[in-house]
């Protein structure tokens, strides 16, 4: 009897020991609850002129930019309002490289051959987004940043 | 009594405080190091022997600094710094060729050799900006007038160990060959090391503009001239048609009446390859120029020329001739005046306007 019970005892023991080591290894959490998903970067809209500086002077105020608008539509479309010296002159078609981290911006011409890849930079600004070209559309001495803002007028 | 003591106790503070003082300032003076240039040479030799401030279209010329390092503390694996501000169109960091000889050379004599310092080499206390900012922004471009020039900065090739009571010379030679464009300009020179890296004080760096005006002659263009006022001046020079370009009217560059007027206006004509001419003589709020303040004689219109002249997108404009104006038109201001001004030319029956080329180098 004594025996038994010691045999019974033993069983339970090898079963919580099963049990145990079964319940540590049985779930295994593959979600990471504190990631937030990144949100993907829409650059679509109609883009005005803020600031251009020409070989880095500030010229925005010595002459009427306010009238530029760059529409880049989100059928993937593009086109230029009140035309001022820009990478491109026609309407067409632009893409990012990666809409999660986009790092070139292209523009492709109508009955263009190829496009044109643009470095740019997407800072957020006074809470807004801003984009931010740097292009040489006359002499290629001559560097220009344009800093566009999303008209708010749209 | 009470009152003797304190003033003994006053008069020692006092002393100490002389003592400490007068301590700090001669250490301060025993560890300060000093750069500096002792001259600089824009002369070159002619072909008959003589010294002359100007160079012929497409020679070489040499430019020559000489200056001495008075070293009060030691300094280790330093490169020295020369920068050369000279015309953009000289291309100076592709062209320039820049050696030296120093006494801290095991041969005094040998002739060493420094290069364009990357871009990517920041000066050690420039607060993130690469040399070249540093010195636009600090110097910009001197005594000239015309800001289309570059600031560019050389490195030794080699680097040295200063020690306290050293009191090397040096002499360094900044050959390059001078383009095919007439213009005068007050060469700028720089000088600094790795170890300061454009720190604020000035011991350790010095800059200093040519008083003389170096010249290239022999071209065939009007000369370009950075080192006169002159009334009309156009930024960036090397434009093309797609830049927006900024037209100035300096009103204090010599007697004229349009600098007493109010409003000052740009005309001109456009002239495209295509054989077109698009004028603008209309005096409205597009073709009026902004004064840069109430007490200035500077007048400015920064414009987009195909837009400005309304040039066809199938042409391309060769060169603008342009004038400024008052409000009815009666008084201008063109090439003509200048050189009167400037030169003396007698004012001819019919003025010629100015000329600006559009030409990308």
């Amino acid at each position: 009897m004594n025996k038994k019970a010691h045999c019974f005892s033993f069983l339970i023991l090898l079963f919580s020991l099963a049990m145990l080591m079964a319940s540590c290894s049985t779930y295994y959490d593959e979600t990471t609850p504190y990631a937030v998903k990144e949100a993907m970067k829409d650059l679509s809209g109609s883009w005005r002129l803020k600031t251009v500086t020409r070989n880095g002077v500030n010229i925005t105020n010595q002459m009427d930019f306010t009238r530029f608008r760059l529409n880049l539509n989100q059928d993937g479309s593009y086109s230029i309002q009140n035309y001022l010296p820009f990478v491109v002159s026609g309407n067409g078609t632009w893409t990012v490289n990666d809409p999660l981290h986009p790092m070139l911006l292209s523009f492709k011409e109508e009955g263009a051959a190829k496009g044109i890849d643009l470095d740019f930079s997407y800072p957020v600004v006074d809470g807004s987004r801003a984009l931010s070209i740097t292009l040489s559309p006359g002499c290629h001495t001559n560097s220009y940043v344009y800093t566009l803002y999303r008209d708010k007028t749209e | 009594m009470r009152r003797s003591t304190s003033q003994r106790v006053n008069k020692s503070t006092s002393r100490k405080a002389l003592r400490a003082i007068v301590t700090a300032v001669l250490i301060a003076a025993a560890v300060i190091s000093c750069v500096y240039i002792d001259e600089f040479i824009v002369t070159q030799t002619d072909e008959n022997g003589n010294e002359v401030t100007w160079s012929k279209v497409n020679t070489e010329a040499t430019f020559i600094l000489r200056g001495h390092i008075e070293c009060h503390e030691d300094h280790n694996g330093v490169n020295f710094i020369v920068g050369f501000l000279a015309p953009r169109s000289w291309k100076v960091a592709d062209k320039a060729q820049v050696t030296y000889k120093c006494d801290l050379s095991e041969d005094h004599d040998q002739i060493l050799t420094m290069s364009v310092v990357p871009a990517t080499s920041l000066p050690k206390n420039g607060n993130g900006r690469t040399w070249v900012e540093c010195l636009n922004q600090e110097y910009g471009v001197g005594t000239n007038v015309l800001d289309d020039m570059d600031w560019v900065v050389f490195q030794t090739d080699d680097k040295f160990d200063i020690i306290n009571n050293q009191f090397p010379t040096y002499t360094i030679y900044i050959r390059v060959n001078v383009g095919d464009k007439n213009l005068k300009f007050h060469p700028g020179i720089f000088v600094n090391h790795t170890d300061d890296g454009f720190s604020g004080g000035t011991d350790h760096k010095k800059v200093l503009f040519s008083p003389e005006c170096f010249e290239v002659i022999g071209g065939t263009n009007m000369t370009i001239d950075y080192c006169n006022d002159h009334f009309n001046k156009v930024s960036p020079m090397s434009s093309l048609q797609n830049d927006y370009i900024t037209f100035t009217f300096k009103g204090s560059a010599g007697e004229n009446l349009l600098a007493a007027t109010t409003d000052v206006y740009l005309q001109g004509t456009a002239y495209t390859y295509e054989g077109g001419q698009y004028t603008v003589n209309t005096r409205t709020d597009k073709t009026r120029m902004i004064r840069e303040n109430a007490y200035s004689d500077t007048y400015n219109i920064t414009l987009w020329p195909v837009d400005y002249f309304g040039v066809p997108v199938a042409e391309t404009i060769e060169h603008i001739e342009y004038y400024f104006c008052n409000n009815d038109g009666t008084i201008e201001v063109t090439q003509s005046d200048d050189d009167f001004v400037q030169k003396g030319v007698p004012i001819p029956n019919v003025k010629e306007k100015f000329i600006f080329r559009f030409e990308c180098e």
